[in-house]
């Protein structure tokens, strides 16, 4: 099936975003846990991945906006850390190469237009109109913003990650 | 009387030792719960203890993860022991997710 993109609405999203990160943090502030707030539709989460080759990190900075929250979810992008921005091909080594992942995959470039974090957690998944099982499409009553970090480090750990993506030569 | 407090002294000690923290976080509900389990209980029985606590109702569809994503649905028969000394699992903070699909 594919299920329909709910409207946008700042309102809404603003509220829930603030809402879910409050019961997240549960005191603590966002510099304990490493994120920053640019504004508050938009949360940046660095993401550390170890390099099965180097087995050192690799450094990743995810973008999550809340315009579609909570009935949507999260718009979700690797970013530049330096433009804060993602501009294929040139930012293409900013965004995890995975394999292997039955649910998670990470597209540079989907279908020539769009970065996609292909996940039934992710807001650019249903604007593509991906096909999704019924069981599997989002639902706010019990899937907020750590659903969708929780999918996407499920897509990067040992045995799926395979380092940095790579433009087309 | 000695020997007896001591044998208890041990037997604590003893327990202690098999004693495992554990950690974990219900997504849905943005809710986590640490308690001690010991390292002989399976993974599913653990699983089963950490709802008890969250007070919350599985869902069918539920999965198990680390802390750092890998899927430890698999492994719900093996006992935290096994898992640690197998390297299946680094350490034993947990998350409970609902169900996702893409790729």
């Amino acid at each position: 099936m594919n299920a329909p993109v709910h409207l946008q609405d700042i309102h809404a999203g603003r509220e829930a975003f603030q809402r879910d990160l409050a019961a997240y943090l549960k005191g603590r502030s966002l510099a304990d846990v490493g994120w920053v707030e640019p504004d508050d539709l938009t949360l940046l989460v660095p993401v550390f991945v170890r390099n099965p080759e180097t087995q050192q990190p690799d450094f990743y900075l995810l973008r999550l906006v809340f315009d579609h929250y909570p009935k949507g979810p999260p718009s979700a992008q690797f970013v530049n850390p330096l433009t804060l921005s993602y501009e294929y091909p040139k930012d293409v080594m900013w965004v995890p190469r995975s394999e292997g992942s039955q649910t998670i995959a990470f597209h540079p470039n989907y279908n020539g237009n769009v970065q996609l974090i292909c996940s039934s957690t992710t807001l650019e998944f249903y604007k593509v109109n991906h096909s999704v099982e019924p069981a599997n499409v989002w639902n706010c009553d019990r899937m907020n913003f750590i659903s969708t970090l929780s999918a996407i480090r499920a897509g990067l750990t040992d045995g799926f990650y395979k380092g940095r993506a790579k433009a087309p030569a | 009387m000695q020997h007896d407090v001591h044998e208890a002294d041990h037997q604590q000690k003893d327990h202690d030792q098999h004693q495992i923290a554990v950690e974990f976080y219900h997504v849905a509900s943005l809710q986590d719960v640490k308690f001690k389990a010991n390292e002989d209980w399976t993974l599913q029985h653990t699983w089963n203890k950490a709802y008890e606590e969250l007070h919350e109702e599985r869902r069918a569809d539920d999965h198990l993860q680390t802390a750092d994503g890998k899927d430890v649905t698999p492994y719900l028969d093996m006992t935290l022991k096994h898992l640690y000394d197998h390297h299946i699992l680094k350490e034993h903070k947990f998350q409970i997710v609902g169900p996702t699909g893409g790729a």
